[in-house]
């Protein structure tokens, strides 16, 4: 005994997409953003260099006079600015520079209390000797630096602002085409798409795409094309051969006895039945499979109803109870000749391959379910029976019917399971 | 069924469709020429009074719709044109019925149909002189909507004298029940039951009484006319 169940169906989870010019937009603001703060950062620092480097020579400039004047006299002058001091030992420095400087000896600049700023200089005779110049009243840059610091922010949102317009351009200009052309081809049908679309986009890269698209997609449309009339040629082609056999074997029961019964003729009649069958499978397939047009809310029980019908000779007095459960009196959203081969096929094969017993047709919900007590599908190929062409080892067309049930249920996004244990059992989800 | 026998000409040009049609329709008594070029088969249709055309849609020359056209146009009388072709599109139904086709039928066509729509189209034709159905022993005579087995008028209630009408209608094709209760009811729901009921009291009257049943279930969803032909 075994149990296969076989579920195909389709769960189309949508992908995220961002968009790209949104993406060119705030990369492009972001990169602005970061040079403007790192020449901002720049030119403060080349500022307070340039500042320090005038006080530092100022100083250097007095330490020289006053040695000068160490030297001549012995003794020390006043400085000849205000705001410079000379002090002859570390304990004597200003409180608020006195520990650091012991703490760091190398050290020439410090900021005091109170906004004070002090440069320090360790006069490089005379050991022990410093001229510390207090030079807060002489900073150009500190006062500034507020507005200078303003003014670098309300340069750098200029500048982002016209980063942001060039970005927002050049977005535009590259992905508005590719937005167009995605807008364009996504979710049509192949056969919707206007000819020579490309034709409109620019002529770079998004032309070559566009131009790419085009032609691929006049080739699946010529293939699709192709196939329909092809498909459609064949079954035509095949009508009359299939008509003459059916006649003949006409013609040739009427001319014999009403009760004699000839088993070839009988072979043939069959034969030339399931053609038929076949030919207007691949008519209708050839017609709707490629169209969503046509589609609406169908009664299911008449469909069923008239398969049975038309399937009846696939019976051939075996002794098959049909039962149609009353719970198909339901409407299904699809195409009427789509869920004619549908039912063809599965009640069909249903009737062909149960030898006795019973074959049941009911709906549940949206799911169709035909159950015979036929032989069940051989286990070693029942996990792929749906695939093309394989088929049981006493089948004739399981195949084929299944293969195009299973193609019509992909098509038609219907899930198909198939349990096969003590009999078959198929089930159609329709959506 | 009938015993009428009528005038054909079939127009196709494949040999072998019409040798069948030919071998099948003279067997049952009917008279047929034939054509295999359209223009012939105008010409042909325009000069005798044929009870019926039989006329291919792909023929050498003129195709069936063009002959159909010129047919209508041109014939003195109306003669009925039954329509054969391998395309079976709604579009390809429309254009046959807009040029004058009587009827449709689409390869592969079964011999036996053919020749009920034959019968079918004459009577259409005929429509006030024959209005009789015949099927082995029953006659049905739509005119006086009367019913006779045997040669024993059989009392009917007007629900089964519908039902056994669209039966014949539809002879030898199975009916199955959806197609009856709407034919009978149109869309409109009724309980399932009510076809069983009218179904079982039109058996009491048409078949209990004889000698074999003319109505035939198909698994309890369709109903076909039973004729037991005496060949």
């Amino acid at each position: 005994m075994n149990k296969i169940n076989q579920h195909k169906r389709v769960e189309s989870k949508p992908i995220k997409f961002h968009s790209l010019s949104r993406k060119i937009v705030s990369q492009f603001c972001l990169f602005t953003l970061f040079i403007s703060t790192v020449y901002g950062m720049f030119c403060f620092i080349l500022m307070y260099n340039i500042e320090d480097e005038f006080i530092e020579r100022e100083v250097r400039h007095e330490a020289e006079y006053l040695q000068q004047g160490y030297e001549q006299s012995n003794h020390w002058p006043t400085p000849r600015l205000s705001y410079m001091q000379l002090y002859f030992s570390k304990d004597t420095l200003p409180e608020d520079i006195k520990q650091r400087y012991i703490d760091e000896p190398k050290r020439k600049e410090f900021s005091g209390d109170n906004g004070r700023h002090y440069h320090l200089l360790a006069l490089p005779k005379t050991e022990g000797t410093y001229l510390v110049a207090e030079v807060s009243e002489m900073l150009i840059v500190r006062p500034i630096s507020e507005g200078v610091l303003k003014f670098m922010l309300i340069s750098g949102l200029i500048l982002v602002l016209l980063a942001f317009i060039i970005a927002w351009k050049l977005g535009r200009k590259t992905a508005m085409p590719l937005k167009q052309l995605a807008d364009l081809v996504n979710g049509v049908a192949p056969e919707n798409i206007p000819e020579n679309f490309a034709e409109q986009f620019p002529n770079n890269e998004i032309g070559i795409l566009a131009q790419t698209l085009e032609s691929a997609m006049t080739r699946i449309n010529q293939s699709l094309l192709r196939e329909k009339c092809f498909t459609r040629d064949v079954s035509h082609e095949l009508r009359t051969p299939v008509t003459i056999i059916k006649n003949a074997v006409e013609v040739y029961r009427n001319q014999q006895a009403v009760n004699e019964n000839n088993p070839i003729i009988d072979r043939i009649s069959r034969a030339s039945t399931q053609m038929e069958q076949t030919v207007s499978t691949l008519l209708t397939l050839a017609r709707e499979e490629h169209t969503e047009a046509h589609k609406k809310h169908i009664k299911i029980l008449p469909l069923i109803e008239q398969s049975i019908i038309d399937q009846n000779h696939l019976i051939n007095n075996k002794p098959i109870q049909v039962k149609v459960e009353d719970n198909c009196d339901v409407e299904v959203y699809a195409q009427s000749g789509m869920l004619t081969v549908l039912l063809d096929n599965l009640i069909g094969n249903a009737f062909q391959y149960t030898q006795e017993g019973k074959v049941t047709i009911e709906m549940q919900n949206k799911i169709l379910i035909i159950a015979d007590t036929g032989p069940g599908i051989d286990s070693n190929i029942s996990d792929k029976v749906t695939d093309p062409a394989v088929k049981g080892s006493q089948s004739t067309g399981y195949g084929f019917g299944l293969s195009i049930v299973k193609r019509l249920c992909e098509h038609q996004n219907w899930s198909l399971r198939l349990s096969s244990e003590q009999g078959t059992k198929i089930s159609i989800t329709f959506e | 069924m009938n015993n009428q026998s009528l005038y054909i000409l079939v127009v196709e040009d494949h040999q072998s469709i019409a040798q069948n049609i030919a071998s099948y329709m003279e067997n049952k008594g009917h008279v047929l020429d034939f054509s295999v070029r359209g223009d012939q088969g105008l010409e042909l249709a325009l000069a005798n009074h044929y009870d019926l055309v039989i006329l291919d849609l792909n023929l050498p020359v003129m195709d069936g719709l063009e002959v159909c056209k010129r047919l209508r146009e041109q014939a003195s009388h109306h003669v009925s044109i039954i329509m054969l072709t391998a395309r079976d599109s709604i579009d390809d139904k429309i254009s046959g019925f807009t040029t004058g086709a009587d009827d449709y039928l689409t390869k592969p066509f079964s011999l036996e149909e053919l020749e009920v729509r034959c019968f079918a189209l004459s009577r259409r034709h005929l429509l006030q002189t024959n209005d009789a159905l015949t099927f082995d022993q029953l006659i049905i005579d739509r005119k006086r909507q009367q019913v006779t087995r045997s040669g024993k008028a059989l009392e009917l209630h007007s629900m089964g004298y519908r039902i056994l009408v669209i039966l014949a209608q539809a002879y030898p094709q199975v009916v199955s029940r959806s197609k009856l209760s709407q034919k009978l009811w149109g869309d409109e729901p009724t309980e399932s039951d009510a076809l069983r009921s009218h179904i079982y009291q039109l058996r009491n009257i048409l078949d209990k009484p004889f000698d074999y049943p003319m109505i035939k279930t198909i698994h309890g969803i369709g109903f076909v006319l039973d004729v037991k032909t005496n060949e």
